[in-house]
């Protein structure tokens, strides 16, 4: 069995108790790269916008949030695993994260490139609302009055 | 028409040629009129437009045009109305006021090649790891507390860039931790948190994404290279870094040196993407105001080319 997940599971144990769910409260909190540790994210967000593959375009955000999604989603079976937990169980927790945390990946990571200083293109604000401003566009120059152009 | 203002109006059209030469139709000086208000004269461009308030003289000539008379059409494919509206548009976040003459000093100074790659960046830097925001009070024993019941000792440097006035005025600071105790936690005092400064940047190796952290944080820049120091009051979050082409923003300064205005105030707003807006500061109520308003660039792009 993989040491640091007896480690993580021991951790969880002392701060939030045995059960499954306060387990994953832990999880959440302390493994899985999401907002509420926003450090962790920023570094992994920044991690994938080199590494990941954009067909020589500007990276592109959802290609970013599918790939922490998948590996959060990953962390959650291996740990439940790793404690014996039935398939079904283990079905639950991540139909959970599913429905809670992948939505909003997306925004999440668009957040951490506006922090950075990134460009990217695939706004998750401009695909709910097209009023919304999109901090960084993927053009070389923006334009004030576009009818001289 | 006074020979002032046809020199200020010469002056206007300069940059209007040169960012519409492909299409010359479009070098003209605007004059506009909205409702009773006073006449404005407008040049524009895609990328910016110029405009001075309060023309008291009717100039005839060539390139100038005056929409509601029979002058002629107008020089441009939007309305005055159209261009002044991004003026009302606009939403600063804060303002920095720079020394104009210094300014243009500058980014004269630097070679023609090294001008066109270069940007003006506005910059709030940005926070650490370990940094934290807090504000401080100054208690009726003398001695200055953090408004934070767990700070209890805080380390304030004796050659930090603070006022006299440290602990007095509702500023936020950014505080780096120095040692974190169960009870306590000792932090420094590294600078006053919402100041956005400007540099002026050459990048041999371009604006690309892997040294924008760098270049959005000042870090590395000549101090004589960054100028006006803005210090407001945080809101929500401070501005994201704002770049504009340095050739770009040189042919606009030029214009307000027909004034002879000292300094100028440069306002930007939290989107990146948004205009910024520079206006002069005016010395007696008599000085024309002009206000121009230019679009930003993408951070990893190319500039705008003429």
């Amino acid at each position: 069995m993989d040491m640091s997940l007896v480690v993580k599971g021991q951790e969880s144990i002392e701060r939030y108790g045995y059960d499954a769910w306060d387990r994953y409260r832990y999880i959440i909190l302390n493994h899985l790269c999401t907002k509420y540790s926003p450090d962790k994210l920023k570094e992994r967000v920044r991690e994938l916008y080199f590494e990941t593959d954009h067909e020589c375009d500007t990276p592109n955000i959802h290609a970013i949030a599918e790939i922490i999604d998948e590996e959060n989603q990953l962390i959650i079976e291996e740990f439940y695993a790793s404690f014996n937990y039935s398939e079904n169980d283990i079905d639950d927790i991540v139909s959970q994260y599913n429905h809670h945390i992948s939505p909003v990946i997306d925004v999440w990571v668009e957040e951490s490139l506006q922090v950075l200083g990134y460009p990217y293109r695939g706004s998750a604000f401009n695909s709910y609302n097209s009023e919304a401003p999109n901090m960084f566009t993927d053009k070389a120059q923006n334009i004030l009055f576009k009818g001289f152009l | 028409m006074s020979s002032q203002l046809g020199t200020i109006l010469d002056f206007m059209m300069r940059p209007g040629v040169e960012y519409n030469m492909q299409k010359r139709k479009y070098w003209g000086v605007l004059f506009h009129q909205k409702f009773n208000a006073p006449l404005s004269a407008i040049v524009a461009s895609a990328f910016f437009a110029i405009e001075m308030e309060n023309v008291s003289v009717n100039p005839k000539g060539q390139f100038f045009y005056y929409v509601e008379d029979d002058w002629g059409p107008s020089p441009y494919p939007i309305t005055g109305d159209e261009i002044l509206s991004s003026f009302q548009a606009f939403s600063p976040a804060g303002n920095i006021t720079a020394p104009l003459p210094n300014l243009l000093n500058h980014i004269g100074k630097l070679n023609e090649d090294v001008r066109k790659r270069s940007r003006i960046i506005f910059s709030p830097g940005r926070i650490e790891k370990n940094d934290i925001i807090l504000k401080f009070q100054k208690y009726p024993d003398g001695v200055v507390r953090a408004r934070n019941a767990k700070i209890q000792k805080v380390f304030i440097p004796v050659n930090g860039p603070f006022p006299a006035d440290f602990g007095m005025r509702n500023q936020f600071y950014k505080c780096r931790i120095l040692e974190q105790l169960e009870s306590e936690v000792l932090v420094e005092v590294i600078d006053i948190y919402g100041k956005v400064r400007l540099g002026i940047k050459h990048s041999p190796h371009g604006f690309v994404p892997d040294n924008m952290e760098a270049i959005n944080d000042l870090s590395g820049f000549p101090p004589e290279l960054i100028y006006g120091i803005n210090y407001t009051e945080p809101q929500r979050w401070l501005p994201f870094p704002t770049h504009i082409d340095c050739m770009m923003l040189y042919d606009l300064l030029k214009v307000f040196t027909i004034i002879e205005t000292k300094f100028i105030d440069i306002l930007f707003s939290y989107d990146p993407n948004k205009p910024i807006v520079i206006k002069n500061r005016k010395e007696n109520p008599l000085d024309p105001q002009i206000n121009v308003i230019v679009a930003t660039l993408n951070q990893t792009f190319g500039a705008q080319r003429r």
